[in-house]
């Protein structure tokens, strides 16, 4: 079954949760973490969506991380770029 | 202050499908990476992984041709918009506060700083006090800062993208 | 089989502490500096790099123009910046001057690609009633702006045109104690039109704008009537479209602002016929065509098979059509590409066009309001487009029971703003278009069923990027300003009462430094009817 390891310093650990729960529909996902790592598994994959599912998650994943970071980083300083 | 031009070589590395960069931190900070990874999910499956202490792996399935060449020329793409990020972080870390002082003048009646001379004037206080490059420090301190970037000459034979 | 290789950089010699806050991007083969007010400079790239190393020193003669623009921060005058800033952004805070009226969902046309959801002729139970109307124009005069522009639209407004009498009439009796600026606009398809009508909205100063989607091949294939009647729709909008022409100079109107508007959506059937398009609009004298691509929205999502198109296809068709226009209007012919208008404004002109759907926040429910024929608020008629499809998230409440203070704080009203402030978003808190473009949380939303969506993958982002791209790229190529003269004259603005006296009998500013400052600021907003 596959799996992703999304390491802490580069996904936001709570969006990784988050997103899980949006593919509920298509898998069954387990999310466990380590003090360093997300690790999501997928099984009962729906087969159609079985090619691109972790691909699909991925970008989820990075899309948020970076939304999350980029709203963060405006309630503490202002966009300065 | 100023940062001297710098030479570097991003490694890659390509199997026909997808195509992964390695990128030491020190050079490229977290949010430009950052940045970089989210303009390519249009185009690409995007990928982050941490091989070593200090290292970002990225590693970018194509959506469409994976063929040597494509997947060669999106790392080069990513490589380019990378330094757009990398410069961006860099010009808003230091211009960051003279853009909140004249929102804040645009926006709100009332603001902090009295006016922007006392404002650039802080900026340099700043600027002194933080000595990132180590100004203060004798020349014949023994120890250098271990975060200090290689600047050796590492180019290679191709043409370096556009910065 | 694992290929290894390595890409040579450089990083560009950098001293931060000497620059000014700006985005930057490439056009051509130069480097695009944009910022926050608007206002931009091309350089090249060895100009950019010395200006990025601190070495662009006074002698360069681009160097006053840097710190002007607050390119360079040693001479940058911030509050000067700031003043510019508030110019650009006046509109922040002055509440919705938008507002759109949806007087039935009844339509006799059944048009390909239908946003709004139409209802059958018999279905009166989509009227709005005259006491319904009555909240609208209460709710409506209660925003704090001081202009006000109410905008019939449907269905198909006509057929319900007692609640257009009573909002015009009781508007303006209640305007007597407000002292608002108000206009009125009709979105029409002109096919229920008559003298009578005709007559009234003449006398009543009410704009007209109707859709024309082409010669009558395209118009009548994309936009046939519903049961398949016999006339032609196209022949409706031909003989209208002159008439109140013809009547707005009988009666000693300027005919340069006063004329029927006209409203395209582009089709793939568009595609084929770009050209007949455009010279169908310069023969009926139309000055301004929007190129509008389809939207989302209503009965487009089960026949896009049939009609759609893919964006690299919209987007050739645009800059085919855009360089024909410019080069019409390089022969004397006045038609100007209003989505390049509005971006052109910006970038142009101190001031902003205050077009609601391409500014940061969006206005939906700050600078636009619509009112569903049931009383229904929504922040915007897209928000009533995505109810009419079943899904009610971006209803605000009922007229008589929302105010208009609870309408505009509304959560709903915030989450918008918020995922529209394009300081907050990837990619665009940096893209150098920042100050040009606006995002469409509800496109977002029909797309990917999330207001931020990924901007990457978001049409709309590829057009804004695109038309930007466009206009910087002949820009930067127009040695001679001819073009810029051009572009200068789509900014201008003036009231429909008094000309300003600086423009000439033609309203033609064209390059003199004059129109370098373009007498838009208090012109009123554009409508929502050219929404994209």
């Amino acid at each position: 079954m596959p799996e992703l390891m999304l390491h802490k310093s580069l996904y936001d650990a709570a969006v990784v949760h988050q997103v899980a729960r949006l593919y509920e529909g298509v898998a069954t996902i387990a999310v466990d973490e380590d003090p360093h790592a997300v690790t999501v598994r997928f099984d009962d994959v729906d087969p159609d969506v079985a090619d691109v599912l972790v691909d699909h998650f991925g970008n989820h994943v990075l899309v948020e991380t970076v939304k999350q970071a980029n709203a963060a980083e405006q309630v503490l300083m202002g966009d300065s770029r | 202050m100023s940062d001297d031009a710098l030479q570097d070589e991003i490694a890659f590395v390509e199997d026909g499908r997808r195509v992964a960069l390695t990128l030491d931190e020190e050079l490229y900070p977290r949010d430009a990476i950052l940045g970089a990874a989210y303009l390519f999910v249009d185009r690409a499956w995007v990928f982050l992984s941490r091989p070593g202490d200090r290292q970002v792996e990225v590693r970018l399935k194509p959506k469409g041709d994976t063929d040597s060449a494509a997947l060669e020329a999106l790392a080069g793409e990513f490589a380019n918009e990378l330094l757009n990020q990398v410069l961006r972080v860099r010009i808003g870390e230091s211009t960051g506060r003279i853009r909140e002082y004249y929102m804040a003048r645009a926006f709100f009646s009332t603001t902090t700083q009295s006016s922007i001379d006392q404002l650039l004037a802080e900026l340099d206080e700043e600027e002194l006090a933080d000595d990132d490059l180590e100004i203060s420090v004798p020349w014949d301190t023994p120890e250098p800062a271990a975060d200090t970037p290689d600047e050796g000459p590492a180019v290679g034979d191709e043409e370096p993208p556009r910065a | 089989m694992t290929r290894r290789g390595s890409i040579a950089v450089t990083h560009p010699r950098l001293d931060a502490d000497k620059l000014g806050p700006f985005r930057f991007g490439r056009i051509d083969d130069k480097v695009l500096l944009t910022h926050d007010t608007g206002q931009w400079h091309l350089l090249s790239e060895p100009d950019f790099e010395a200006l990025l190393a601190g070495t662009l020193g006074p002698d360069h003669p681009d160097h006053a123009a840097l710190v002007d623009k607050g390119f360079i921060r040693d001479g940058m005058d911030a509050d000067a910046i700031a003043d510019r800033l508030r110019r650009k952004k006046r509109w922040l805070g002055m509440g919705p001057h938008l507002h759109v009226v949806i007087t039935t969902l009844r339509c006799n046309q059944s048009c390909k690609y239908c946003h709004a959801s139409r209802t059958d002729m018999d279905r009166v139970d989509t009227d709005m009633s005259i006491d319904t109307a009555r909240l609208v124009v209460d709710h409506a005069l209660r925003s704090p702006s001081p202009f006000i522009a109410f905008e019939f639209q449907g269905g198909e407004p006509t057929v319900n045109m007692d609640v257009i009498r009573f909002i015009v009439e009781y508007s303006r009796e209640r305007n007597r104690n407000e002292g608002k600026t108000i206009e009125y606009s009709l979105v029409t398809n002109m096919t229920r039109m008559d003298e009578d009508k005709a007559e009234w909205l003449l006398a009543n100063d009410v704009f007209l704008c109707t859709s024309l989607d082409g010669p009558r091949h395209v118009h009548d294939w994309n936009r046939p009537f519903a049961g398949g009647q016999g006339s032609a729709p196209f022949d409706e909008v031909m003989k209208w479209v002159q008439y109140f022409n013809r009547r707005y100079v009988e009666m000693g109107r300027d005919p340069e602002l006063w004329h029927v508007d006209a409203l395209m959506t582009t089709t793939r059937k568009t595609l084929e016929h770009w050209r007949e398009v455009i010279d169908l609009y310069v023969s009926l004298g139309i000055r301004n065509l929007y190129l509008r691509p389809l939207n989302p929205f209503g009965f487009i999502m089960k026949t896009w098979k049939a009609v759609g198109y893919d964006q690299e296809d919209f987007l050739r068709f645009y800059e085919q059509a855009l360089d024909y226009i410019i080069d019409l209007n390089r022969d004397g012919v006045q038609i100007i590409e209003g989505t390049a208008a509005l971006f052109l404004k910006k970038m142009l002109t101190p001031d902003d066009p205050n077009f609601v759907d391409l500014r940061s926040p969006i206005g939906a429910g700050t600078g636009q309001i619509a009112y569903n024929y049931d009383g229904t608020i929504f922040p915007s008629d897209e928000g009533r487009m995505v109810d009419a499809m079943g899904d009610p998230i971006f209803a605000l409440g009922r007229l008589g029971e929302l105010t208009p203070d609870e309408a505009i704080g509304h959560p709903t009203v915030k989450a918008l703003a918020v995922a529209s402030l394009l300081d907050t978003l990837p990619m665009c808190s940096t893209c150098w278009n920042a100050p040009y473009c606006g995002v469409r949380p509800l496109h977002n939303y029909m797309m990917s069923g999330d207001l931020f969506g990924q901007r990457p993958n978001t049409p709309k982002c590829k057009q804004h990027m695109t038309i930007a791209r466009l206009l910087f790229e002949r820009l930067s190529r127009d040695t001679d300003g001819s073009l810029e003269a051009i572009f200068r004259r789509w900014t201008l603005e003036r009231p429909r009462e008094t000309p300003p006296p600086d423009l000439d009998a033609d309203g033609d500013a064209g390059a003199s430094p004059a129109a370098s400052s373009p007498a838009s600021g208090d012109a009123a907003p554009d409508s929502a009817a050219a929404t994209e």
